[in-house]
């Protein structure tokens, strides 16, 4: 395993100079290490029935955090297990009262998600700043200003805008979204800059669509085709059993496809001072860790997880890279504020995917 | 002396010191400029718990921080100032044979909470719910249903009612607390099929009368489903279904990465067996009801043969007899049938007379 070594000072450090420096990420966690802290902490969780998750949950980002290099130093996450095991409470008490009440009451439900549907801006506000804030370089907390009315407008507003535009506008609601939540974030106190162009999704979204309708067509046709084997329940899952593996296998390569160029335009566009960061996933490596990933934990049936987990994030960090327009020692600290974790932890139970 | 990196907050600017423990004063060096970085009582630091072989913080209380990769030594900075409390988790990661020890109560601890544990909180909560909130709960479900796929039912009002009273007076001794009621429809897609909602309504297609030959039979019917409701079968599978789900997010709540169907498997099997162990149940009611009512269990056997066997194309899944109702999320049952099942009964299947 490297390891980075904090004695040797980063050639340039100290002279200050116009040509760019390329810093690489590094990642050095280890399966084998990161499964015994796994084994540990799902034991714990399970004799605390659930309490321990908090810690847990602390000392996996510690341990992702603290493995993760660049520049000589490494991140770390900060936040406090007594904090997000409140959050952890409150939503599942939250959760269980929704259960409840759809379940006796089922007339309330759609109150009850529209209600959710209203919180979640907020629930996604409080969610990045509770993260951003609890995580730091350098002794330099991140930190995450966007607020919920801005929230409301990019996760609710716009999208509502979908059913008037036929989808056309969707390429363009992910660039909001996404720009919203790259420009409000901060490192001390500097803002973060997301400079890609609404043109750059459009283009994407435009191939994976096609993509899409492809294999549609490649692959529901010929089936359209095959009328005369509905007489024939044999022919018919022999027919079924070439289409539908191509048909899965079709859509998982576009799936990937589509995650690994939206990383990359995400992260390739992200600016901060004069530096920029790069990232240069391939699709090709992402979908073998994917399909390795998936076959390892189906064999050892789970047991690979925290190996699956590893894998990804070195390859994900080994593909970032840092253009350093000067050397990174002169990022200053802003003043913090404390963010409740119930945000973040309300995320969780419901699954709110902020797409970051 | 400890070798790594000190950073004091207010920027980004990396040292590359050292520090050194002397008696109760903790004095951190540059270690190019020899320069005093920090002199501070030992009092006023904080060691950052080990994570595996992570970059590890030393925190001063003046907002300061030092950080480095070399654990062992900060183990033994450690082990003269403060012993902390969290060193007994690194431990528990880094000895083997507690490896297998945990692994093995996991596994023991899982197997017991999915075979007890869950089942049983679940039947324990439904219960101390009182019976009166349990009174709409479904009916939306069969609102649902009606304008889906059901229709009115096209037996004629007086052999509707004969059916109703003959089944209502058969509850008589038993002491119920829910009220039952039955409808009938037009089943269509669901066939020959009987299913209860939670608030005691009982609902029989055409088809599953038709398919009688006895009235007998669908007495047996009647008792199945009526251990459906008394063993509140439908909010226990709620229940266990969020307390799966609540686990799932407590122990992975982080694996969204890995795409859901990993998880969503194993989850989706264990409620197929709590849904078949409800099934079991409720056969388990209708074998004591019809002793009590000196009723041939026979007819249970007979009924559930000829529903197996019933031709039925346009509903592949309530003919099935392995087939779980998968698709309509247990809200209502259909009758899986295997050999085991009729077994139970004791009986011969009661031969039906030639039907007119």
């Amino acid at each position: 395993m490297d390891k980075v070594d904090p004695t040797i000072n980063m050639s340039g450090e100290n002279s200050s100079t116009l040509t760019p420096k390329s810093y690489e990420f590094e990642f050095t966690g280890s399966g084998s290490e990161y499964f015994r802290i796994w084994i540990v902490n799902i034991l714990l969780t399970i004799l605390t029935l659930g309490i321990y998750s908090a810690w847990a949950k602390v000392r996996t980002k510690r341990y992702f955090y603290g493995n993760t290099h660049l520049a000589q130093s490494s991140f770390d996450y900060l936040a406090n297990p007594i904090t997000i095991l409140k959050g952890r409470l409150i939503a599942v008490a939250i959760l269980m009262t929704y259960i409840g009440l759809a379940t006796i009451y089922p007339i309330f439900e759609p109150l009850l998600i529209l209600t959710l549907f209203i919180v979640t801006p907020w629930l996604i506000v409080r969610s990045l700043a509770f993260n951003a804030l609890n995580s730091a370089y350098r002794n330099i907390r991140f930190n995450f200003v966007g607020n919920t009315g801005q929230a409301a407008k990019e996760y609710i507003a716009f999208p509502l805008l979908i059913l008037f535009t036929f989808g056309l506008i969707l390429p363009y609601i992910r660039y909001r979204q996404t720009r919203f939540t790259v420009d409000n974030h901060l490192f001390g106190d500097t803002r973060f800059n997301f400079i890609a162009t609404s043109g750059a999704y459009y283009k994407l979204f435009a191939i994976v669509f096609v993509a899409m309708i492809a294999i549609g067509i490649i692959g529901f046709m010929p089936m359209a085709n095959l009328g005369e084997l509905k007489e024939d329940p044999e022919a018919m899952m022999a027919a079924m059993a070439v289409y539908l593996p191509f048909i899965y296998i079709a859509m998982g390569l576009v799936g990937v496809y589509a995650q690994v160029k939206l990383l990359n335009l995400l992260f390739s566009n992200v600016t901060i001072a004069d530096h920029q960061f790069e990232s240069s996933l391939k699709v090709g490596r992402m979908l073998w860790l994917h399909i390795s990933n998936l076959l390892g934990i189906i064999v050892t049936l789970g047991l690979f997880y925290p190996w699956a987990k590893i894998r990804m994030a070195r390859y994900r960090l080994q593909q970032l890279n840092f253009l350093a327009a000067t050397d990174l020692n002169s990022f200053t600290a802003s003043q913090s504020e404390n963010v409740s974790a119930t945000g973040d932890e309300i995320g969780d139970v419901f699954a709110v995917d902020v797409g970051f | 002396m400890i070798q790594g990196n000190f950073f004091d907050g207010s920027d980004s600017k990396l040292h590359a010191a050292e520090l050194t423990l002397s008696g109760d004063t903790v004095i951190v060096h540059d270690s190019v400029s020899r320069q005093i970085l920090l002199q501070i009582e030992s009092a006023a630091l904080a060691i950052n718990a080990r994570v595996g072989n992570s970059i590890r913080a030393i925190t001063f209380n003046d907002g300061s921080k030092f950080e480095t990769n070399d654990n062992v030594a900060v183990d033994a900075l450690q082990a003269q100032i403060a012993p902390s409390k969290q060193q007994w988790l690194y431990w528990l990661e880094n000895h083997y044979p507690m490896m297998f020890a945990m692994l093995a109560s996991i596994i023991i601890i899982g197997w017991l909470s999915v075979q007890y544990g869950i089942p049983g909180s679940a039947k324990w909560v439904a219960h101390q719910v009182p019976a009166d909130l349990y009174y709409d709960t479904g009916e939306e479900t069969l609102k649902y249903m009606d304008k889906a796929f059901l229709e009115p039912s096209t037996l004629s009002i007086n052999r509707q009612q004969t059916l109703r009273n003959t089944f209502l007076s058969q509850l008589d001794e038993l002491e119920l607390d829910i009220p039952i009621r039955i409808e009938f429809r037009q089943g269509n897609l669901m066939g020959a099929n009987a299913f209860a909602l939670p608030s005691g309504m009982i609902v029989f297609t055409d088809e599953l009368v038709n398919m009688a030959c006895d009235d007998q039979e669908l007495i047996a019917i009647f008792g199945h489903e009526l251990g459906h409701i008394e063993h509140r079968h439908m909010i226990r599978s709620v229940l266990q279904s969020s307390f799966i789900a609540i686990a799932t997010v407590m122990l992975i709540g982080d694996a969204s990465f890995l795409g859901e169907v990993i998880i969503a498997l194993p989850a989706f099997l264990l409620e197929m067996n709590y849904s078949r162990g409800f099934e079991q149940e409720a056969d388990a009611y209708a074998l004591a009801f019809m002793q009590q009512k000196n009723i041939t269990p026979g007819f249970f056997t007979s009924i559930m043969s000829r529903l197996e066997r019933s031709p039925n194309p346009d509903d592949v899944e309530t003919v099935d007899a392995e087939q779980e109702p998968s698709n309509l999320e247990g809200y209502f049952l259909t009758h899986p049938l295997t050999e085991e099942r009729i077994k139970q009964f004791g009986q011969p299947a009661i031969q039906c007379p030639a039907k007119s």
